[in-house]
């Protein structure tokens, strides 16, 4: 069920939140919990009802190991936490890696195992580092265990439950916990903040919306052909390079970020705030900034959970340096079983460590508007390695935009479409120069932590003018929405 | 915070309302009958076509109510090829079904989809293409939106009026009803009227092979292996649909649509020959057996796609007067074959005299005629040396590409 189809939108949403709120007057939180817990539930299962019991098993699994961990001492606590570690990644390794280790056994030895073709249950790869942090913050005493229910409803909260954010446990549990008893306090109090929770939950999520509906997804159509064309040409011309290179790079950002703003706004609608996924990368004045600024609960889980038990920065530079890129090469892996995402991993880690040479030798500030080119340009770079179905079509793509293949190479079914380089130009400056998507609704609290002020002030407020925005956004969605997409994260 | 959310529910209400009421004054796929344009400017009987054409097509097999003398399914070989409203096909009730992009595992639903909720059908002519066998048993993209994958029609009449779609095709038709002239593509009881001049003329040169590399997927090329891993699923698949109609007194013809020899040059020269004509004995053999399942209606099988006067038809060049007959471009043929195709199904007297034309499929695949064909090829590759390089240059191409 995607946030876009008419069958979330018309049916599944208004159920829920009309269940959600009925339940709110008695001001019962378990009843709240359990709710949103079976509409999750619900959720996953429309996709696949099998994967759901896998999804429950493992849920259960992961509580009751942290139940024991945290009641054990010593040597016992640390192999049941390494035995849970173990059986995530077991998971994650059988359905998502398994088919890639014996491709790459069969070419390296002229084995001929054969393929599992194994299904990857969507969104494996976040909830698996959601409980592996958990487990991880309890066997470290950072966490307890708790009730059961908001357990659960932790790893199946449908907003984020597919491809994020990816929440720490004591983001969410805490507003869990939460729900339904200010009800019981002060009825009064309690309208005005729900009221107050739609406005902003449907303003995000309809931003989100236009992001995925009115921008990713028309720009895809100019991109995807000549990726998929790609491997069996031996060359593209220079304005398809670019059209592939940049319209990739702003359908990707609008395409997760859209998805993110979905699942802050349907959180928002339910009370409960998530932490910010995205703040406007594409103004990143360096790859370290680029990183603090994109798909930022990821990286917040590679630096706390992987970065920093390597040893950080702790063990002197080229230690760290080490340890930035085995972070680096595994955050490329996590997002898919194919080499691309390694050299794109083995990149970025590349970028990283000339970043902090250039900072640690050089010691000077390059200009701003040179310091955003460049990084955009080696940004643009990786997402063509990112996007590419092999390396070959990578090579193939970058070489054209050096403009060495020619201006123009015709290639069949595929539109050569300038027009599209000049508005995705135009979006990535709109994206470095314009306030986000949380930086508009600031003065609401749109996620948990602050929310930096922007340079330009455009500021959301429940007017007549934001309405009448929101209502042309909800036309345009649906007119589009008929030919959407999956959600390009999704597939990781 | 409450009266916001209204105003913003009331905004959206207002615009779907304006987009609405536009969409409906114009009408540009006919299915509403709210059409405030003068018949003159947009006759009722057209309308627009759009990529969710599957969408409407189930809807307007569901509309009919009068029994069908004949249904044509199929892929845009048909959907291009039998004109209802041809004068010689207007004195039956026929409806043409055939959908663009399609293969014989999505017409197969068609034809059950027909079968249960459309009229009392009598025939059904349904073309099946060699290329189809090669693309796995999946469905197009709007295919699921359409009643035929089992949609409600209520959601495809939504669509048709709350798209960006219908909204600019809507814009479209009242551009061109304002300026006199129609769009390229619109259709009388789902037959495509392509205009002719449109392929002939203009930016594509389509007597030049290079220029057609759309038509020849690279999937063919891509791998036998893959033909025959699919092959018995495509043959269960077809044999199902075809017990299924048989079983509700329907009779089916299945026919091998006209090929061009540019095309069969490609098979030539990509090696893909010996494998067309063994699909051809085999779906032969397959078609025998099912016309011995139980139930009341027949299965025939004719084979149009040996080397004939009209699939010999050169191409004019880009940009000049001429016009083809036969063919719109090397792919799909034209209503003058579709007329000849019914003519010989029904045992009239063709437009065109053409002996040896439609041949029952089960003679066709007999060794001599192959050995026929290979010898009016060979005469035609003779008399085209330079589209023979071209083909040759475009199928090296496209094997490095396989590779």
């Amino acid at each position: 069920m995607l946030f876009t189809s008419p069958v979330f939108l018309f049916g599944f949403l208004p159920v829920v939140l009309l269940g959600f709120h009925v339940l709110r007057h008695f001001g019962r939180n378990i009843l709240l919990v359990l709710w949103l817990l079976a509409a999750s539930m619900l959720f996953y299962a429309w996709w696949s009802p099998y994967f759901l019991v896998l999804l429950i098993a493992s849920m259960l699994a992961n509580y009751y190991v942290g139940y024991a961990i945290q009641r054990a001492e010593g040597p016992t606590r640390k192999m049941l936490f390494i035995a849970g570690i173990c059986g995530n990644l077991a998971l994650l390794v059988y359905f998502k890696y398994a088919d890639f280790f014996i491709d790459t056994l069969n070419n390296v030895t002229r084995a001929e195992l054969p393929l599992l073709h194994v299904i990857l249950p969507l969104g494996i790869s976040f909830f698996t580092f959601q409980k592996i942090a958990y487990l991880a913050d309890i066997h470290a005493h950072h966490a307890r265990t708790r009730r059961l229910a908001d357990f659960a409803l932790f790893v199946f909260f449908f907003p984020q439950l597919i491809a994020g954010p990816i929440v720490h446990h004591s983001e969410v549990m805490p507003q869990f916990r939460l729900l339904g008893r200010e009800e019981a306090h002060d009825r009064q109090k309690s309208r005005v903040l729900a009221w107050e929770n739609s406005a902003v939950g449907l303003t995000i999520f309809l931003m989100g919306l236009v992001k995925k509906v009115v921008i990713a997804d028309q720009i895809a159509r100019y991109v995807w052909p000549i990726y998929a064309v790609a491997s069996h040409e031996p060359a593209v011309g220079f304005v398809l390079a670019w059209q592939a290179a940049l319209g990739y790079t702003v359908q990707l950002y609008f395409d997760f970020s859209g998805y993110s703003d979905m699942a802050i706004g349907l959180a928002r609608l339910f009370c409960i705030r998530l932490p910010a996924n995205f703040n406007s990368p594409y103004a990143a004045l360096s790859i370290v900034d680029f990183w603090r600024r994109w798909h930022m609960t990821l990286s917040r889980f590679l630096r706390d959970y992987v970065y920093i038990p390597l040893g950080g920065n702790r063990n002197g530079p080229a230690r760290r340096y080490v340890n930035l890129m085995a972070t680096m090469i595994l955050g490329g892996f996590w997002h898919g079983a194919g080499w691309t995402f390694v050299v794109w991993g083995t990149l970025h880690g590349i970028y990283l460590l000339i970043a902090h040479a250039w900072e640690a030798v050089a010691r000077v500030r390059l200009p701003a508007p040179l310091a955003w080119i460049i990084t955009l340009f080696a940004v643009i770079a990786g997402w063509v390695i990112f996007r590419a179905p092999d390396l070959h079509s990578a090579a193939v793509i970058l070489a054209g935009l050096t403009g060495a293949q020619g201006l123009h190479h015709p290639i069949a079914n595929v539109v050569e479409a300038p027009v599209l380089i000049l508005i995705s130009l135009a979006l990535l400056a709109a994206c470095a120069i314009l306030p986000n998507t949380q930086q508009i609704t600031r003065a609401y609290r749109p996620v948990l932590g602050p929310v930096a002020a922007p340079n330009i002030s455009l500021q959301w407020s429940p007017a007549m003018r934001f309405a009448a925005l929101g209502g042309v956004a909800a036309i345009a969605v649906m007119l589009l929405s008929w030919e959407t997409s999956e959600f390009l994260y999704f597939q990781f | 915070m409450r009266s916001y959310i209204l105003k913003v529910l009331a905004c959206a209400l207002a615009a779907i309302f304006v987009v609405a009421a536009f969409v409906l004054s114009i009408d540009a796929f006919a299915l509403f009958g709210t059409r405030l344009i003068p018949a003159q400017r947009f006759p009722d009987s057209l309308r627009m076509t759009t990529s969710g054409d599957r969408v409407i097509k189930a809807i307007e097999i569901a509309r009919i109510k009068e029994p069908l003398d004949i249904l044509f399914v199929g892929s845009s070989r048909v959907a291009f090829a039998f004109d209802p409203r041809s004068s010689f096909l207007a004195i039956m009730r026929t409806y043409n079904a055939g959908l663009n992009g399609s293969h014989s595992y999505e017409t197969g639903k068609v034809v059950r989809y027909a079968i249960d909720h459309g009229p009392k059908i009598h025939r059904i002519v349904w073309n099946i293409d060699f290329e189809e066998f090669f693309r796995p048993l999946s469905v197009e993209a709007d295919f699921a939106q359409s009643g035929f994958a089992g949609t409600p029609l209520a959601l495809g009449y939504l669509r048709h009026l709350l798209s960006y779609e219908a909204l600019r095709k809507s814009a479209d038709g009242a551009v061109s009803a304002l300026s006199g002239g129609f769009f390229p593509y619109v259709d009388v009881d789902g037959f495509y009227i392509h205009r002719r001049s449109d392929a002939t003329r203009g930016t594509l040169d389509y007597s030049l092979m290079p220029r057609l590399r759309n038509f020849y997927p690279h999937y063919v090329f891509s791998g036998r292996t893959r033909y025959t891993d699919l092959l018995d699923a495509h043959l269960s698949d077809l044999d199902a649909t075809l017990a299924y109609a048989k079983a509700h007194r329907v009779d089916l013809d299945i026919v091998l649509m006209p090929v061009h020899a540019t095309r069969l040059e490609v098979y030539q020269i990509g090696g893909l020959m010996p494998l067309f004509e063994s699909w051809k004995q085999l779906l032969a053999q397959n078609l025998v057996d099912a016309a011995k399942l139980p139930g009341g209606g027949s299965v025939r099988a004719f084979d149009f796609s040996p080397i004939t006067l009209l699939s010999l038809e050169d191409f004019p060049r880009a940009n000049s007067d001429e016009h083809t007959r036969f063919f719109f471009e090397t792919l799909h043929p034209g209503p003058m074959v579709g007329d000849m195709i019914v003519a010989r199904l029904l045992d009239r007297r063709m437009p065109i005299d053409m002996p040896g034309f439609g041949t029952p499929l089960e003679q066709a695949v007999a060794p001599e005629r192959f050995a026929e064909d290979h010898a009016k090829l060979r005469s035609w590759e003779e008399a085209h040396p330079e589209l023979v390089a071209q083909i040759e240059a475009l199928v090296a191409q496209e094997r490095v590409a396989a590779k």
